[in-house]
């Protein structure tokens, strides 16, 4: 598992973010999610076989447990499968303003379990499995800063209209994808 | 930083998997590590000196060996 841990969660907030952000069928946001990851890590796969097939296999001796990946990864499910379900509810439901607040704020236990469960994978690295978690952040954190910015100074002058700070965690996830694949590329 | 890792492994016929499992790292690491992409921590080569019972200079040098050594 490992990289196709990360590699699946990014594409979750992908599809999360599509689907939150679009009137578009649940299908739709999956694929949607996929679409703008796979041509970059097919791309790696032709640049560089090796790189992608071979050092990004389970390494038998790694460090982390199954179980905790998966354990990972069902929090990630968990936490995608309520930001799904808070936004068709907010967008089909009518509520009062006291279960909209409820609905809004249902999300928040499962992303906590979601960080619980990514801070034990992280502990369970070795030394250069948290540096290349450090760079891949490294490299989307600032990224996503001057996206930011810019997008920013493109609402000030009037060439988009929306930009809400619901809009900056997405990006956080799908920058994040293409650094972790650079930066595990460069250990091969 | 220049490493005899490789060569030390193969003459115990060890393999990467093996080592890494030694070393409680993944086998991402000694590979790294081999192939000079990654300089180990100071623990991390204390250990690896251990496993081999050698020192680490004996194992690892320098990129820029001064003339006459290595």
């Amino acid at each position: 598992m490992d990289w196709s841990v990360w590699v699946g969660i990014g594409l979750l907030g992908a599809a999360g973010f599509l689907y939150t952000r679009a009137e578009l069928q649940w299908w739709a946001g999956v694929g949607l999610g996929l679409a703008p990851v796979l041509p970059v890590l097919l791309r790696l796969r032709t640049l560089a076989p090796a790189a992608v097939a071979e050092p990004l296999v389970v390494t038998e001796c790694a460090r982390i447990p199954e179980r905790l990946q998966l354990r990972l990864m069902a929090a990630a499910l968990l936490a995608a499968s309520f930001l799904f379900m808070v936004t068709w509810l907010l967008k089909s439901v009518e509520l009062a303003s006291a279960g909209r607040l409820a609905v809004a704020l249902l999300p928040i236990p499962a992303f906590a379990l979601f960080i619980v469960a990514e801070v034990a994978v992280l502990l369970r690295m070795d030394e250069l499995q948290k540096r290349i978690q450090l760079e891949a952040l490294a490299i989307a954190f600032p990224a996503v800063a001057v996206l930011g910015i810019t997008v920013e100074y493109l609402q000030k002058a009037g060439f988009v209209s929306q930009w809400t700070v619901g809009d900056v965690w997405p990006y956080m996830i799908l920058l994040y994808l293409p650094a972790y694949v650079v930066s595990r590329w460069r250990y091969r | 930083m220049k490493n005899r890792l490789r060569v030390l492994r193969a003459e115990r016929s060890w393999s990467q998997a093996d080592l890494a499992k030694a070393l409680g790292v993944s086998r991402q690491t000694v590979n790294a590590i081999e192939t000079e992409k990654y300089d180990p921590s100071l623990p991390l080569a204390f250990k690896i000196g251990d496993v081999f019972g050698q020192t680490i200079e004996e194992i690892f040098q320098p990129n820029a060996a001064p003339r006459g050594e290595g």
